[in-house]
């Protein structure tokens, strides 16, 4: 299961999610990002502290969040072992600021 | 793809429907064998991945019907398990399991890439028409 806790501020928008994003969970992701006022948005950070698993539909939904904010700076923060791994061996933590 | 199995050999058989939310049952069916067999927590998590991707990929290549079912042989040979995630769907080609292109990232198509470099061993058979079968193998580490 996935929940997913938008907090807006301002130009800065944190998305703290929590559990595990695949195929099955990947479409709540994708619509939470959908439904966010966007115009104002510059920064984005996903807080994975608690994300437990992310596989390449998850990986998949962030790179579709950096095209639709090109301008914004997005960052992943706090990533378990194993969810940092699979950014590594796909190059992504290259295209993402990791924190 | 025939399994040369020793008389140890233990097979075990889940045919999951066409269903996204049942992939997590692959993951977690994947998790007891690798744990039974004595693989580590890291490799286990490198192999929930790998099955993820195969039934992820079994569902997005199958005939496009939530009925359709699929399998997932976990085989566990000796000190190696291997995993087959079978389905009857269209096939597709195996046109590229390239690296991602970091310069123009695209939202899919990391699947098959995340695999090769999680797993020692994969070997996809896809025909038009008859199916996909993708073989995954990792080894106990000594």
């Amino acid at each position: 299961m996935l929940s997913i806790v938008v907090n807006e501020d301002k130009d800065r928008l944190k998305v703290t999610l929590v559990g595990e994003v695949d195929i099955y969970t990947v479409d709540m992701l994708k619509d939470k990002m959908d439904s966010v006022d966007s115009t104002e948005v510059r920064d984005i950070i996903f807080d994975m502290e608690k994300l437990d698993y992310i596989d390449s539909t998850g990986l998949g939904a962030l790179i579709g969040v950096k095209g639709k904010y090109p301008g914004s700076v997005i960052k992943v923060a706090n990533m378990k072992s194993n969810v940092a791994r699979l950014f590594d061996i796909t190059g992504l933590s290259k295209i993402f600021v990791i924190e | 793809m025939d399994v040369l199995t020793k008389d140890d050999a233990v097979k075990v058989t889940l045919t999951l429907p066409g269903n996204p939310e049942y992939v997590s049952v692959a993951r977690l069916t994947l998790s007891g064998i690798a744990n039974r067999m004595g693989f580590s927590v890291d490799a286990i998590e490198d192999l929930k991945v790998a099955v993820s991707e195969a039934c992820t990929n079994a569902m997005k290549h199958g005939r496009g019907k939530n009925s359709e079912n699929y399998m997932v042989n976990y085989i566990v040979n000796h000190e190696k398990l291997i995993i087959d995630v079978c389905d009857n769907g269209v096939g597709f080609q195996m046109d590229s399991i390239a690296a991602p292109d970091l310069k123009n990232p695209k939202e899919s198509g990391l699947g098959l890439y995340i695999i090769k470099t999680l797993m020692d061993e994969v070997e996809v058979k896809s025909e038009k028409n008859s199916g996909t079968v993708i073989r995954m193998i990792k080894k106990l580490e000594e």
